[in-house]
C-alpha cells in the first residue's frame, strides 16, 4: 500500500511539473507580449524597459522558468533599479498591475473558493445520494422517471442561469435574501453561511443530478451482484442486505467522485463566483484575463492545476484504502 | 460542479459484443421513445434556424450588427416600446445601449453556439478516438506515454484554462474557432479514456487474434475489427459532449473571455442580459430561454441514444 | 476431524433409497434417516415460468415433482437450458420478488416454501435449507471477512452472541478442513484460492446446521484436482451431520460418485429418475441414453488411430527451451518477480499426429498454445515450424507463414466478429491473401461451410443467429480456409453441452484426416483428450511434467502429478466412482 502511495503521488508530482512547464510556456511563450501585458495601460518605454527587467524577461524562456520554479521554494526578488518588490516563498509570481504577489492574491482567495466547495459538495451530497437511494429503494417506478427527469434537467441547465434564477427569485422579487456579499467564516459564521446559501444551493441543484445518477446507477448494479443474492439466500433481511452488504459497494465510488469534485468547484466555480460576487480563485483569474495580468493568470493555473492533480491522486489511493479487491499494480 | 465531468457511467457503459441492432430496428424505438424524439426535433429545428439565419434575417428585414440608437432611451438605454420594442420590423424587440435587433442576433446566435459546439465535439472526438486506439493497440511504451498524455489534459483546471488561453490568442484569428479549438483541446481526455478502455477490451477478443492469425497487418485490424466495436459507445459519449461544450461556450462568453461583441452568442447575450433583467425581462429570457431549450433537448436526445443503442434493454419496444 | 456437534448421532439403519444394485457398502449407511421417516424435502407439482420481452412466456420448469429423504443424495442432471438452476433457486424460495411466477408446492420441515410468508421463508434459509453456488468469488462479499459473513449468518438464525457466532465461524471453517482456520477467518474473500473459497462457502452453509443442502454446479468453476476435493468433502460432510444433500450439475461424472439417487431434466421436464447405479449404467429413457453414449469416457476402449505406416514421421515443429515470463506490477520502486507462465518446454511436432495438451488453470497450456502460432512472442526459446524459426521472426517476415499456423478457438461467442456474417468471417483470410476473385472466394467459403456441417445458404447470416454448436463449426471452416499445416484447437468444445461436444469431436477428427493437419489439442478435460490424442503431454507450473503416447499416458502414467489428475476425473459408474473417492481419502489420510 505505501509503495502505491508513494507511486502514485510521485506520478502526480511529475505530471504536476509537466503541467507548470506547458502553461508557463504556452503564455510566456505564446503570441501576447507579456511585458507590454503586464506594463498595464498608460505603459511608457521606460517603464517597459523596467518591468521587463524586473520580470526577468531578458532572460531565455528556460531560464525564465527554472527562476519561475526556483522562485515556488525559494522566492523571489523582483528587482528594477532602486525598486524592491519582493515575493517570499511560495512564489508564484508578481502582479505588477496591482502591486502583490500571485501567492498573496490566492491566500485571500482561496478561502472563499473552499467556502464555496464543501457547502456546495455536502450539499450535492445529501441532495443526490439521498434521492438516488430513495429512488432505488421505494421501488416506485414513478419516482424513477421522475428523478431521471430531474437529473436530465439538472445535466442540461447551465450553472450561470440556475444563479440568476435565483437571484432573481430570492432577492429581487421575494426580498428574502440580501443580495450576496461574502463574509468570512472567522468574522460572522451566521453572515457567511447566509451569504453563501444560494451560491450553494445554485451548484447543489445542477451537481446533485451527477450523483443522483451515478447513486442510482450504483445502486441498481450492486443489488444484481452475487453476493446480494447469497445474502438473501441465507435468510438475511432485506434491510440487513441493504445496509450491510450493498451501500458499501454502491457509495465508495462515489467517495472519489466526491473528493475529486471539490477540488473541482474549488478551481472552475468561476462562473458561480462571478455571479454572485465571490472574491475566489476563478474570480481572481477572470479579473487578470480582463486586465491582461500575465503573472497572475500563469500563477493562479498553475496553483489550481496543482490542487487538482494531487485531488486526482487523493482520490485514487483513498478508492485504493477503501476498496480491498483494489489491486495496486 | 465543472459540467464537464462527465457521467462516468456513460464511460462505464461499455458496448457489450452482442449483435449490432438493424438500422430498421433502431428507427422504430427512436420513433417510441418519445423524449428523445422530441429532443432530436427540437435540435433539427435549432440546426435549421441556424443554417437559414440570412434567410430569417433577411425576412425580418434587419441584421445582428446594426446599431438602432434611436430605438433605445437615450439617457438609460432602455429600449422604447413596450416589451423591449417588439414591432412588426423587430420580431424580438432591440438590444438595450446598442438597439441592435434582438431576433437577428438570436438567430445567428444559433449558428455561434451550436456551430461551436458540434466543432468542439468533433475535435475531441478525433483526437480522442485517435489517442484512445493507439493507445489501446500500442505496446506497453506507447500506451504509457499516451496515459500520461491524456490524464495531462484530463488534470487541467479546464474552465480556468480555457479562460487564460483565450486570454492569450491574438484577435487575427477569428474567434469561434479559436474557442471551438480550445474547448476542444481542454477536454479530449474523457473520449480518450473510454476510447482506450473500450480499445483494450476488444483487443482480447478472439476474433482479433483470428485476424491477426489471418494474416492481418495492424492497421486492416484497428479499422476492420475495433473501429466498428468502438462507434456506439463513442456515439453515446459524444451526444453529451455536445451540450457539456455548449455549456463551457456559453460560459466563456457570459465572462467575456469567449465570442465578444458585435459577434453574437446566447451566452454573451445573457451576460449583458443580467444587468439589464428588470427594464429589458425579454433580454435574458430570450436567449436564456433558447439556449435552456436547446441543452434539455440535447440532454434527452443523449439519454435516449443511450438507452436506444443498448441492445439489452428490454424496456423499450422490440 | 471436528464432529458437527449434536447432529453426528444420525446413525440409523439404511433408509430404502439405496436401490436394487446389490448391498450398499457400508460407508453409506452413516448418516441415513430411520426407514419409514417422511421425506426431509418434498417438491409436488413445481413449475417456473419467465415472462419475456414480447409478452411471452418461456416455462423453464414444467410440473416437476420428487423427494428427498432425510440424509439422501439426490442428484439433478440436466444440459443447459433444463430449468436445474431454476429448479435450485426455487428450494430457496429465491423467485420471490422477482418477474418468475412459482405455482406447485416445495415441502420443507413442515412448510410449503411456494405458499409461505416472506418471513417465514427467510427464517428456513439456512437454518433447514443452505445454498452453495457456483462461483464462490462472486458469490461472498468481498468487503467482508469470511469469518464476519459466517457469523451474521448464525446469529441471524440463533439467538448467539457476537463471540459465539465468530467461534461458530472457526469450528465450521475448521470442520471443512481449512487450515489454520482462525487466522483465515479474518481475510478476505479475494484472498483465498478457488477451492479454499467454495470450501469457505460450503462452511457458510453448514453453519446453522440445516437439514437439506443445496449445491449448484458448485464444481464448474474448478480445476479437476479441486472439484474431487470439494465432492468427497460435500459426501464426508453429509455422511456426518446426517444432512441431505441435493446436487446439481450438468456432468454426470460429477453427480456419479454422490448421488444415491438421480433425476434427469431435460426444456424443465424430469425424463428419468432413480438410484444412481441404474439411471447410470442402465438408463431407460433415450435421453440419458444419448447423454451418457455423448459423454466421453475414461473407461472406454481407446479410439483406433490411423497410425503412420512405416517410416518415422517427419517433426513438423521443433520446440526448444520456450519460455514466457509476464511482468507483474510494481514499476516504480522495486521489480516484482515475474509471472512464469511457460517455464522451458521442449517438445517435438510429428506430422500428421495429434498431440493432447492437458492441464489445470495456470499450467500454461493455453500460453504455449499461443506461442506456437506466434499469438504471443517467446521471453526466450525457439520453436521451428518447417525449419523457420517463427518464433524470433518480424511481423513481416512472419505474415506469408500465418496462414499455415491456424487456431479454433474455445469462446464461440468471442471467436466470432458479431457485425460481420459468417460467411465473410470464413472468407476474411482469403480476402487478406489477395490472390483469388470476390466469385472465387465466395465459392470456396460456400465449399468449407457444406463441409462443416454449415448450410451455404446461411451465407450472409450473423453469428447471434446461430447456436454454440454451429458457431464453433464457422471458427473451424475459418481456420481451415487457407488450408494450413497446423491447427491449434484452444479448448475448442469447452463451451458447449455434451451432445453437441461430441459431434464437434468428431468433425475435428474427420477435417484433420482431410486435409491432413497436424494438430495440438488443448484441453483440461482429459476424458475428451483420450479421445482425439495420439500423444499426450501433461502441464503443471508452466513445464511438461510428462509426454507419452495416450495408451501409455492413461493406462500407466509415470508421473504422480498425471496420476493425481487421473485420480480427480469423474467417472459415470457410481461403482468406480466411489472407488476412487476411496483411493483418494486412502492417499490423503497417507499424506
Amino acid at each position: 500500500m505505501i509503495g502505491y502511495v508513494v507511486r502514485r503521488l510521485v506520478g502526480a508530482v511529475i505530471v504536476l511539473l509537466v503541467l507548470s512547464a506547458v502553461v508557463y510556456g504556452l503564455f510566456y511563450a505564446g503570441p501576447s507580449n507579456p511585458a507590454l501585458l503586464a506594463c498595464g495601460k498608460g505603459c511608457t518605454p521606460d517603464h517597459l524597459a523596467e518591468v521587463k527587467s524586473a520580470m526577468g524577461l531578458d532572460k531565455s524562456l528556460g531560464d525564465q522558468y527554472l527562476s519561475f520554479l526556483h522562485g515556488i521554494f525559494f522566492g523571489h526578488d523582483y528587482s528594477s533599479g532602486p525598486s524592491v518588490r519582493s515575493c517570499p516563498a511560495p512564489c508564484l509570481g508578481y502582479s505588477f498591475e496591482t502591486d502583490q504577489s500571485v501567492t498573496s492574491i490566492l491566500t485571500s482567495a482561496l478561502p472563499v473558493s473552499a467556502s464555496l466547495a464543501l457547502g456546495a459538495l455536502v450539499l450535492s451530497l445529501l441532495l443526490g445520494v439521498g434521492s438516488g437511494l430513495v429512488t432505488v429503494l421505494s421501488g416506485r417506478r414513478w419516482l424513477d422517471r421522475g428523478l431521471n427527469a430531474v437529473v436530465l434537467l439538472g445535466y442540461s441547465t447551465p450553472v450561470f442561469l440556475v444563479a440568476l434564477v435565483l437571484l432573481i427569485v430570492f432577492c429581487s422579487d421575494l426580498k428574502w435574501l440580501p443580495f450576496p456579499n461574502y463574509v468570512p467564516l472567522t468574522q460572522n459564521p451566521g453572515q457567511w453561511a447566509q451569504n453563501l446559501l444560494l451560491p450553494w444551493i445554485a451548484l447543489a441543484l445542477i451537481g446533485s443530478a451527477s450523483y443522483a445518477r451515478m447513486t442510482r446507477a450504483q445502486m441498481l448494479e450492486t443489488l444484481s451482484e452475487d453476493h446480494v443474492r447469497t445474502a438473501r439466500a441465507y435468510g438475511l433481511s432485506e434491510r440487513r442486505v441493504i445496509t450491510g452488504h450493498v451501500l458499501r459497494g454502491a457509495l465508495t465510488p462515489l467517495v472519489t467522485m466526491a473528493a475529486i469534485d471539490l477540488a473541482a468547484i474549488m478551481t472552475s466555480a468561476v462562473l458561480t463566483e462571478s455571479m454572485f460576487g465571490l472574491p475566489g480563485i476563478g474570480h481572481a483569474l477572470v479579473d487578470a484575463v480582463h486586465g491582461g495580468d500575465l503573472p497572475v493568470i500563469v500563477g493562479v493555473t498553475v496553483a489550481a492545476g496543482s490542487l487538482y492533480i494531487l485531488a486526482n491522486a487523493l482520490a485514487d489511493i483513498l478508492y485504493a484504502a477503501i476498496d480491498p479487491r483494489v489491486e495496486l499494480a | 460542479m465543472t459540467q464537464t465531468v462527465l457521467t462516468e457511467e456513460a464511460a462505464a457503459d461499455p458496448g457489450p459484443s452482442s449483435p449490432p441492432l438493424p438500422r430498421a430496428a433502431l428507427w422504430r424505438r427512436l420513433r417510441h421513445d418519445k423524449a428523445a424524439a422530441t429532443g432530436l426535433v427540437i435540435i433539427a429545428v435549432m440546426v435549421l434556424v441556424a443554417v437559414f439565419a440570412p434567410v430569417l434575417t433577411a425576412l425580418e428585414g434587419q441584421d445582428p450588427t446594426t446599431q438602432h440608437s434611436e430605438l433605445v432611451d437615450s439617457a438609460v438605454g432602455t429600449p422604447l416600446g413596450a416589451h423591449g420594442g417588439i414591432s412588426g420590423s423587430h420580431w424580438l424587440g432591440v438590444e438595450p445601449q446598442t438597439g441592435r435587433d434582438l431576433f437577428a442576433r438570436l438567430v445567428y446566435g444559433a449558428r455561434i453556439s451550436l456551430g461551436i459546439a458540434f466543432g468542439a465535439t468533433a475535435i475531441q472526438v478525433l483526437i480522442g478516438v485517435s489517442i484512445g486506439i493507439a493507445a489501446g493497440l500500442g505496446g506497453r511504451l506507447v500506451d504509457s506515454a499516451l496515459g500520461r498524455l491524456t490524464d495531462l489534459s484530463l488534470a487541467f483546471p479546464y474552465v480556468l484554462f480555457a479562460i487564460g488561453l483565450m486570454a492569450i490568442v491574438p484577435d487575427s484569428i477569428p474567434r469561434p474557432l479559436v474557442l471551438a479549438v480550445v474547448i476542444a483541446l481542454v477536454a479530449w481526455g474523457g473520449t480518450a479514456r473510454l476510447a482506450r478502455g473500450q480499445t483494450l477490451s476488444l483487443k482480447t477478443r478472439d476474433y482479433v487474434a483470428a485476424a491477426k492469425l489471418s494474416g492481418a497487418p495492424p492497421l486492416r485490424v484497428a479499422r476492420r475489427e475495433i473501429l466498428p466495436g468502438l462507434v456506439t459507445p463513442v456515439l453515446t459519449y459524444a451526444a453529451l459532449l455536445v451540450p457539456s461544450n455548449m455549456i463551457a461556450e456559453a460560459g466563456l462568453s457570459f465572462l467575456g473571455v469567449g465570442i465578444r461583441p458585435p459577434t453574437p452568442s446566447w451566452g454573451q447575450m445573457l451576460s449583458q442580459g443580467t444587468t439589464w433583467f428588470r427594464p429589458d425581462v425579454l433580454y435574458v429570457l430570450v436567449p436564456g430561454g433558447a439556449l435552456f431549450v436547446t441543452l434539455l433537448a440535447f440532454t434527452l436526445l443523449a439519454d435516449g441514444v443511450r438507452r436506444i443503442l443498448d441492445p439489452k434493454n428490454t424496456e423499450v419496444a422490440p | 476431524m471436528t464432529a458437527a456437534g449434536a447432529d453426528a448421532g444420525e446413525h440409523a439403519v439404511i433408509a430404502g433409497a439405496a436401490g436394487a444394485a446389490g448391498a450398499p457398502l457400508p460407508e453409506q449407511s452413516a448418516g441415513r434417516g430411520p426407514a419409514g421417516s417422511g421425506p426431509v424435502l418434498d417438491v409436488r407439482g413445481l413449475s417456473i415460468d419467465f415472462p419475456v420481452r414480447g409478452g411471452q412466456v418461456v416455462h423453464a420448469v414444467k410440473d416437476l415433482s420428487f423427494s428427498v429423504p432425510a440424509g439422501a443424495a439426490l442428484g439433478i442432471v440436466g444440459q443447459s437450458g433444463s430449468g436445474k438452476s431454476a429448479t435450485a433457486l426455487a428450494l430457496l424460495g429465491l423467485h420471490r420478488n422477482t418477474s418468475a411466477r412459482v405455482s406447485g408446492q416445495v415441502w420443507l420441515n413442515g412448510v410449503d416454501l411456494v405458499a409461505a410468508s416472506d418471513a417465514e421463508v427467510r427464517g428456513l434459509r439456512a437454518s433447514q435449507i443452505a445454498m452453495v453456488f457456483q462461483d464462490p468469488l462472486t458469490a461472498l462479499d468481498p468487503f467482508h471477512t469470511i469469518g464476519d459473513q459466517i457469523a451474521e449468518v448464525y446469529r441471524v438464525h440463533t439467538k448467539a452472541s457476537r463471540a459465539q457466532a465468530r467461534a461458530r465461524a472457526i469450528e465450521v471453517l475448521d470442520h471443512v478442513r481449512i487450515p489454520e482456520a482462525a487466522r483465515r477467518a479474518r481475510s478476505h474473500p479475494h484472498e483465498f484460492s478457488g477451492g479454499m473459497r467454495q470450501r469457505a462457502l460450503i462452511a457458510m452453509a453448514l453453519a446453522c446446521r440445516p437439514k437439506v443442502l443445496v449445491a449448484d454446479e458448485p464444481t464448474t468453476a474448478l480445476d479437476v484436482t479441486v472439484q474431487a476435493q470439494i465432492l468427497d468433502l460435500l459426501d464426508e460432510v453429509r455422511a456426518e451431520t446426517g444432512m441431505a444433500l441435493v446436487l446439481i450439475s450438468h456432468d454426470l461424472g460429477v453427480v456419479a460418485g454422490t448421488a444415491d439417487e438421480v433425476l434427469v431434466m431435460n426444456e424443465g421436464e424430469a425424463v428419468e429418475r432413480g438410484p444412481a447405479e441404474r439411471v447410470l449404467l442402465e438408463p431407460q429413457d433415450p435421453y440419458t441414453q444419448g447423454l451418457l453414449a455423448a459423454m466421453p469416457r475414461l473407461d472406454a476402449p481407446l479410439p483406433g488411430r490411423a497410425g503412420q505406416a512405416g517410416a518415422e514421421p517427419e517433426v513438423l515443429v521443433r520446440v526448444e527451451d520456450l519460455a514466457k515470463h509476464f511482468r507483474r506490477g510494481g514499476s516504480l520502486l522495486g521489480r516484482a518477480e515475474p509471472f512464469r507462465a511457460v517455464d522451458g518446454v521442449s517438445l517435438e511436432l510429428r506430422a500428421g499426429e495429434t498431440l493432447g495438451l492437458v492441464g489445470e488453470s495456470g499450467s500454461g497450456k493455453t500460453t504455449l498454445a499461443r506461442m506456437l502460432v506466434r499469438l504471443l512472442t517467446p521471453t526466450s526459446g525457439t520453436v521451428v515450424f518447417a525449419g523457420n524459426p517463427i518464433s524470433t521472426l518480424s511481423e513481416r517476415e512472419l505474415r506469408p507463414l500465418r496462414r499455415d499456423l491456424q487456431m479454433v478457438f474455445q469462446d464461440p461467442l468471442s471467436s466470432l466478429n458479431p457485425r460481420r456474417s459468417v460467411g465473410e468471417t470464413i472468407a476474411d483470410p482469403l480476402r487478406i491473401a489477395g490472390t483469388s476473385s470476390d466469385a472465387e472466394i465466395r465459392a470456396t467459403v460456400r465449399e468449407l461451410m457444406a463441409k462443416v456441417g454449415l448450410d451455404p445458404e446461411t451465407y450472409d447470416r450473423f453469428p447471434h443467429e446461430f447456436s454454440g454448436g454451429m458457431r464453433q463449426r464457422v471458427g473451424i471452416a475459418r481456420a481451415l480456409a487457407p488450408r494450413p499445416k497446423l491447427l491449434i484447437c484452444d479448448e475448442p468444445v469447452a463451451s458447449l453441452d455434451v451432445s453437441t461436444q461430441a459431434v464437434i469431436l468428431e468433425l475435428l477428427k474427420e477435417v484433420q484426416r482431410e486435409y491432413g493437419l497436424t494438430v495440438v489439442f488443448v484441453a483440461h478435460d482429459l476424458a475428451v483428450v483420450r479421445q482425439v490424442a495420439d500423444r499426450v503431454a501433461v502441464m503443471r507450473f508452466g513445464q511438461i511434467v510428462e509426454l507419452a503416447d495416450a495408451a501409455t499416458l492413461f493406462d500407466a502414467p509415470q508421473h504422480e502429478y498425471t496420476r493425481t489428475l487421473l485420480d480427480a476425473v469423474p467417472v459415470v459408474d457410481p461403482v468406480a466412482a466411489r472407488e476412487k473417492r476411496e483411493k483418494r481419502r486412502l492417499a490423503l489420510a497417507a499424506g
